[in-house]
């Protein structure tokens, strides 16, 4: 058993080191940080600007919103770049070499999983601090600081989670779809359709209408918005826990079984 | 060392390998031979431990892949074909494996060396020919310094050069006490490579023994003579050898050995200017054995059908 453990470690440390090697020639991730950045410092400044007064609700509730509208796009992009990732390496084989070295394989999607939540993070933040200028460019920027360091680190902390738990939700995906257009579809469908139709059944079958808020881009928002009201963030956290941990040990269970 | 006990894989309705037990020895050089479809990539695929076999087990070194701390030390595979990241560029293909390898980057650059990849190291994954990949994926499987070699047609696509470098590195292998199992449908290349053969057709394995024993199985053994007393020698052969004429000026004798044709032309103070075997090619013998094998197998199949109607 004890050497069983120190096996895994010992594969879990290798794939991770490769992982990080990986994320060298990842140059699509790079450009979608930077593009994600700029989409969110533009819609932090479109929605803290002066046309933001005539809604009312004060200074304070503009910058919430304006800062939390700077994520909006975080979650569907973390979801869609760690699925690609692991589709793009199955479909060039790539990913046969790796498992072949790490046969017990849950190594090699952890360490996928692990660097997928990691990018996400980097990436939440990067977004979130472009907000943050769009805000202050919207000549916002008393109010945001108005907030206090502690509103701005619950909602830095909320993104931060929200995107690493929808990249762990795009890796299990990714690998039990295994090729990148059902993968897309998948994601699709659950993170961006799925709420749509949810809210649709929910206006007449209210039961569903409550499951809306555990959906996994919901529970996102939720972290980094309290005031769109959907679920409070420690039951938002806990679906999105849910949804990635479970999601994973699907996958993991899944690809231990599955031919390769 | 290689063993494989009892291999079952189907796939839906199909059986793609029906109790294969396939066993390399070290230091030799194993081919695995079958038509498009018996199973060969199968067998590897399982051994190589992407697949799960139905039933039966594979050992690398006495023990399952899974269960060794550094698999790439114990099995280099190159299987379905060359594997390269479109986006990623050669160097970064053989770091990122050797990473999961547990290989330092020394060991990246001595194999990237090994398998001339130098030149192209700044390419891009798509940007490389098929020998290109070839090379690469051979370069990936050598990466760990792997006591079993595991191999799919590693000769596709390879130009004189590169096959040169495989047939050494393999050979080089094997000697340093190494196992190799490779398949090819390049019967020359199995000719200059192989000392071990194994035959899979419909998923069941046909024959398994040295190439030498194979070739000797199977060739129906000939011999070329030729000198100023054909007629009289032909007189003198006896009744199960048969004899066929060429160019009036070669006798081709079948059904007996050189050496018994040598002594009849001896004793009878027969003059020769020639006596030799002539063994048909490797592909010609491969491919007979192949058809006649086939050809039992629908035997058998059309006997179990009728058994079955009855």
């Amino acid at each position: 058993m004890n050497a069983d453990v120190t096996m895994g470690r010992t594969l879990l440390r290798r794939a991770l080191q490769a992982e990080a090697r990986k994320l060298g020639p990842a140059s699509g991730q790079r450009w979608v940080a930077a593009a994600l950045a700029l989409a969110g410092m533009g819609a932090a400044w479109l929605v803290g600007g002066p046309g933001a007064d005539q809604l009312g609700g004060g200074d304070g509730s503009i910058v919430r919103a304006a800062v939390a509208s700077s994520l909006s796009l975080l979650p569907y992009a973390a979801a869609l770049l760690a699925s690609a990732s692991v589709t793009g390496e199955a479909a060039s084989g790539i990913s046969r070499v790796l498992y072949a070295m790490t046969p017990t394989r849950w190594p090699a999607l952890t360490a996928k999983a692990l660097t997928a939540a990691l990018v996400a993070t980097v990436m939440a933040l990067l977004t979130l601090l472009a907000g943050i200028v769009g805000v202050v460019l919207a000549g916002r920027g008393d109010a945001l600081w108005g907030l206090g360091v502690t509103e701005l680190t619950g909602v830095a902390a909320g993104g931060c989670l929200g995107a690493g738990a929808l990249a762990i939700v795009g890796v299990a995906v990714g690998s039990l779809a295994r090729r990148p257009q059902p993968a897309a579809m998948v994601l699709v469908a659950g993170l961006l359709l799925g709420p749509v139709v949810l809210a649709q059944v929910g206006a007449v079958v209210p039961l569903v209408g409550r499951l809306a808020p555990v959906f996994p881009v919901a529970a996102a928002s939720s972290l980094v918005d309290q005031s769109s009201g959907t679920s409070e963030p420690h039951l938002a956290a806990l679906a999105l826990a849910a949804w990635a941990v479970g999601l994973f040990a699907v996958a993991v269970r899944r690809l231990r079984r599955a031919d390769v | 060392m290689i063993e494989a006990t009892s291999l079952v894989k189907r796939h839906g309705t199909t059986t793609a390998l029906d109790g294969v037990d396939l066993t390399t020895t070290p230091g030799r050089v194993t081919a695995l031979l079958g038509p498009n479809g018996s199973g060969k990539t199968s067998a590897f695929r399982i051994i190589a431990g992407l697949d799960r076999p139905d039933s039966g087990s594979v050992l690398i070194a006495g023990r399952p892949l899974s269960a060794w701390g550094r698999p790439a030390a114990v099995l280099g595979a190159l299987v379905d074909g060359p594997a390269a990241h479109p986006t990623w560029r050669v160097d970064e293909q053989l770091h990122i494996v050797g990473c999961a390898a547990g290989v330092r980057p020394a060991r990246v650059e001595q194999v990237m060396a090994e398998a001339d990849l130098h030149g192209y190291r700044d390419r891009r994954g798509r940007e490389l020919s098929l020998g290109m990949r070839q090379r690469l994926g051979i370069a990936m499987a050598l990466l760990g310094q792997p006591t079993a070699l595991v191999l799919d047609e590693p000769a596709n696509g390879l130009d004189p050069a590169a096959m040169q470098w495989l047939r050494s590195t393999l050979h080089r292998h094997a000697a340093n006490g190494g196992t190799v199992l490779f398949s090819s449908h390049l019967m020359h290349e199995v000719e200059s490579l192989a000392d071990d053969l194994v035959v899979i057709v419909r998923g069941r394995v046909a024959w398994r023994s040295s190439l030498t024993e194979f070739i000797e199985a199977h060739a129906t053994p000939t011999t070329a003579v030729s000198g100023p007393q054909l007629a009289r020698l032909v007189d003198l052969l006896p009744p199960r050898a048969s004899v066929q004429v060429v160019d009036d000026a070669e006798l081709r004798v079948t059904g007996i050995s050189r050496a018994l044709v040598g002594r009849i032309a001896f004793e009878a103070r027969c003059e020769l200017s020639e006596l030799r075997s002539i063994v048909p090619p490797l592909e010609e013998i491969y491919l007979s054995f192949v058809a006649d094998c086939e050809s039992r197998d629908s035997l058998d199949d059309a006997r179990r059908e009728l058994q079955g109607v009855r």
